[in-house]
């Protein structure tokens, strides 16, 4: 009966719809101490799992080409976007060739117009000879689709983005199968890394990197530990560590902080959720003893 | 400067879309069930000229048009242009043909038509799937092979012995035979030892899933900051911008 409970049972019960507006503060407040010349600026370490990301884009010859794969939607912009800029950056700058396609069809234009141009004309990069865009692309079924492009890439991605032909693309020179592909990043909200390790990687040994959503981390780390993937973006995380190593900070870098807020919160919520309940067991136990 | 490009308008509906699901935290409201009902609408119909804009018409639908012009027009080389033609209606009208019996799953009458279908589809996928799996949990068995005394040759040609990883490998295998007792249900677990090693695993399994809880909320959050981030500075901030 709630009007016996003391007060610390009563944290058992806080209306969520403070919670709510506690959480919403908490990625408010940043934003208000940054407006007032007072960043709440909080460390980001790099850890091993985003250094191997970074390091096989480091390593990355010349001769060879990178494939960025873009699995998700604007559903998880926040956390695949910063992911997939980021990486595509780093390339750029590196001036190592790559091409990148997506399943979804506004994300090919998105990342054209609001990025790729804009780090080409950056870095000095030219459309057609450092990177090429293939735009959209429909997989009903992801084991044919690696099973058909592994063995013959420019037969497969015959149009770019624009719906010029591929063929004779200086990117695409001495590309035929996946040998000539050093890494393929995919990024997405599902595990979109697995027909590529179990299809073409044990063919073609390309190093696997994925850019996952926070919810896929736990259940790729087994990959990770067995180096089928040679690195990982966890989520917002990962991406504000990989802008942290460009030095290149960006969404992922702004919102890390709010996100850490919000953790804390959480985590402080989680706490006194379980004082209360604790505290009723106890009452429960003491009540019963004295029946 | 005129704030009321197109683009902002966009982005103004797109502010009033994303607080009206919002109202939903306070309360159900018929607020939130007017932007659902919407979103759910354009979603849909979104969905539905994709399929036809970038799957069916360019995959279908104007090859099989093209095959019939193949077929019908009087070209220079007749005979290729046939048989060009030709496979393409084939084609098309069969994948029409396919792609219509997966309709026949609601009736019985003719319920066999979208079982070859499905057949057809779950037999070419499963030998890949098979495939796939292999290769992508066999290396997962032998990594799981782990070395409890994990040593390192330096430069100089010492060998010294790498504390931290053997006792890293020992708790993963220690972990991993846990788990795996209690999954073991072929008979039944009366030792003392062996419930306790089950019990073991239960409780490394609930840490997991309190891992996997922990990275489900930071993906959730991750969506709101994004939201937010869109609210503040593609919303709010040229607005004022305007107003002040």
């Amino acid at each position: 009966m709630k009007e016996q409970q003391t007060w610390l049972e009563r944290l058992q019960w806080i209306d969520r719809r403070w919670i709510y507006l506690l959480l919403v503060l908490a990625v408010v407040v940043p934003a208000v101490m940054e407006a007032v010349h007072r960043p709440i600026g909080l460390p980001v370490m790099v850890f091993p799992d985003t250094l191997g990301v970074y390091n096989a884009v480091e390593e990355a010859p010349a001769d060879k080409i990178v494939l960025v794969s873009c699995d998700w939607g604007f559903a998880s912009l926040g956390e695949n976007g910063p992911q997939t800029v980021t990486v595509v950056e780093h390339l750029l700058r590196r001036g190592i060739r790559f091409a990148v396609w997506s399943v979804d069809p506004a994300i090919p234009g998105w990342l054209q117009t609001k990025h790729l141009e804009r780090l080409a004309r950056k870095y000095g990069r030219e459309y057609g000879v450092d990177y090429v865009n293939f735009g959209f692309r429909y997989i009903p079924n992801r084991e044919l689709f690696v099973q058909t492009v592994m063995d013959d890439l420019p037969g497969y991605f015959t149009q770019d983005h624009f719906n010029r032909p591929t063929k004779d693309m200086p990117v695409l020179k001495g590309v035929q199968d996946m040998s000539d592909v050093w890494l393929f990043y995919t990024v997405g909200a599902d595990p979109t890394y697995d027909a590529w390790i179990g299809i073409a990687q044990p063919k073609y040994h390309m190093k696997v990197a994925f850019g996952s959503t926070g919810v896929m981390v736990p259940q790729t780390y087994p990959f990770l530990e067995s180096k089928q993937l040679c690195g990982m973006l966890s989520g917002m995380r990962g991406g504000a560590e990989y802008e942290k190593k460009l030095n290149s900070p960006d969404l992922a870098t702004w919102g890390i902080t709010r996100q850490s807020m919000a953790h804390a919160l959480i985590i402080l919520f989680v706490i006194l959720g379980n004082i209360g309940y604790f505290a009723t067991r106890r009452r429960q136990t003491r009540e019963r003893s004295s029946q | 400067m005129n704030l009321w490009t197109p683009s902002y308008i966009g982005v103004f509906l797109g502010a009033i879309c994303t607080l009206g699901i919002y109202t939903f935290l306070y309360r159900e409201n018929k607020f939130y069930r007017i932007f659902e009902h919407l979103f759910m609408a354009i979603a849909g119909s979104i969905a539905v000229v994709m399929a036809w804009e970038q799957v069916l018409r360019p995959n279908w639908w104007i090859p099989m048009l093209d095959g019939f012009s193949r077929l019908a027009g009087s070209e220079a080389q007749a005979g290729v242009s046939l048989l060009q033609g030709g496979g393409k209606v084939l084609v098309g009208l069969s994948a029409f043909a396919l792609g219509t019996f997966w309709y026949f799953i609601s009736s019985r009458k003719y319920l066999w038509l979208a079982r070859v279908v499905m057949g057809l589809v779950i037999g070419a996928t499963s030998g890949l799937a098979f495939k796939m799996y292999l290769g992508a949990q066999m290396p997962q068995i032998i990594s799981s092979v782990k070395s409890f005394y994990v040593t390192e040759t330096l430069p100089g040609g010492a060998t010294v012995v790498q504390v931290p990883q053997s006792i890293n490998n020992f708790v993963f295998v220690a972990v991993l035979m846990c788990v795996m007792t209690y999954f073991f249900f072929a008979f039944e677990q009366k030792s003392r030892t062996v419930r306790g090693i089950a019990r073991g695993g239960r409780w490394f399994l609930m840490i997991t899933f309190g891992a996997y809880f922990g990275n489900t909320v930071m993906a959730r959050m991750s969506l709101f900051i994004e939201r937010f981030q869109f609210l503040h500075e593609k919303w709010l901030a040229p607005l004022f911008g305007q107003l002040f």
